[in-house]
């Protein structure tokens, strides 16, 4: 039997929205009736080396200041579809790459979820903070891993009469040391990449 | 089906009321039924050969409008349903 569309849009309690993160038709991504849309995010905190200031003892500190920033858009998948994002500091780069979507399906696909993630840096590289994959059926804890992270998992997403959630997050993060001189920065060497891609199966 | 021959020979000749019977039922046994646009008249058009309906074509009923939604097929692709809507 078939299944009413929902939508165009959704959240967790509302099934029938006009923005949000949208709904669709299983893995069916040929339908000009009904487009195939994702919603892809990228949130980036840099934390950046701008200088030093003479402390109250009269010794040079160094000085930072704080960018975040949000980017989400919803795109058009004409079938396999993925994201790719970096970001850069001379101090420390967080970022979090996320893809997400709903859908309703009569029967349960398959999707293959392909993450890839990279800290690179000077040779003071360090791991500011947790760096991994996970999706909303991650049950035994995300896959991590430093200054690299790559690999695969296969999903089945169940069917579903109302719209389903699913997303993928793969959080990367670099650091690297202030210089000698705390008052000279180093010129951007603290990268995050990241990509994540989905494939129907 | 094939008409009724009409009565030439013997008593029943004689009664001219049975071949106008004969004459008048033969043509309902030529009903052809005609598919006409949505807003024409039903007509029916009687003639010594045959009858003909003609039928308007079926049409949205009064009050309701129809709306093609669409649907998840049971093989999962995209698909559409014209339904029959009316406020309520």
């Amino acid at each position: 039997m078939a299944i009413l569309r929902a939508g165009p849009f959704a959240n967790s309690s509302d099934s029938f929205l006009d923005s949000g993160t949208p709904v669709n038709c299983a893995n069916d991504t040929s339908s000009s009736a009904w487009p195939w849309k994702y919603n892809d995010g990228v949130t980036k905190s840099l934390e950046t080396h701008t200088g030093c200031e003479t402390s109250g003892g009269g010794e040079n500190v160094p000085t930072t200041s704080t960018s975040n920033t949000t980017t989400e858009s919803t795109e058009t998948a004409t079938g396999d579809f993925s994201i790719t994002s970096s970001a850069s500091s001379n101090l420390i780069t967080i970022m979090t790459t996320t893809l997400s979507f709903y859908y309703q399906a009569a029967q349960s696909f398959q999707i293959k979820v392909t993450y890839n993630g990279l800290a690179t840096g000077d040779t003071t590289l360090y791991q500011p903070e947790f760096m991994g994959f996970y999706d909303s059926q991650t049950t035994s804890g995300p896959i991590e891993g430093f200054p690299s992270l790559s690999g695969f998992v296969t999903r089945t997403l169940p069917a579903s009469v109302k719209p389903a959630f699913y997303y993928a997050q793969l959080d990367t993060a670099s650091g690297i040391d202030f210089p000698e001189d705390v008052c000279s920065p180093k010129s951007s060497i603290s990268d995050t990449s990241a990509t994540l891609s989905i494939e129907f199966l | 089906m094939a008409n009724i021959e009409k009565v030439t020979q013997g008593a029943l000749a004689k009664n001219k009321k049975l071949n106008e019977i004969i004459n008048r039922l033969n043509p309902l046994l030529n009903i052809e039924v005609n598919e006409v646009e949505e807003n024409a008249p039903l007509e029916i058009e009687y003639s010594d050969n045959n009858v003909v309906l003609r039928v308007p074509s079926g049409g949205v009923p009064e009050g309701f409008a129809e709306e093609t939604l669409d649907v998840v097929n049971s093989d999962n692709t995209a698909g559409q349903r014209v339904f029959l809507t009316k406020a309520v």
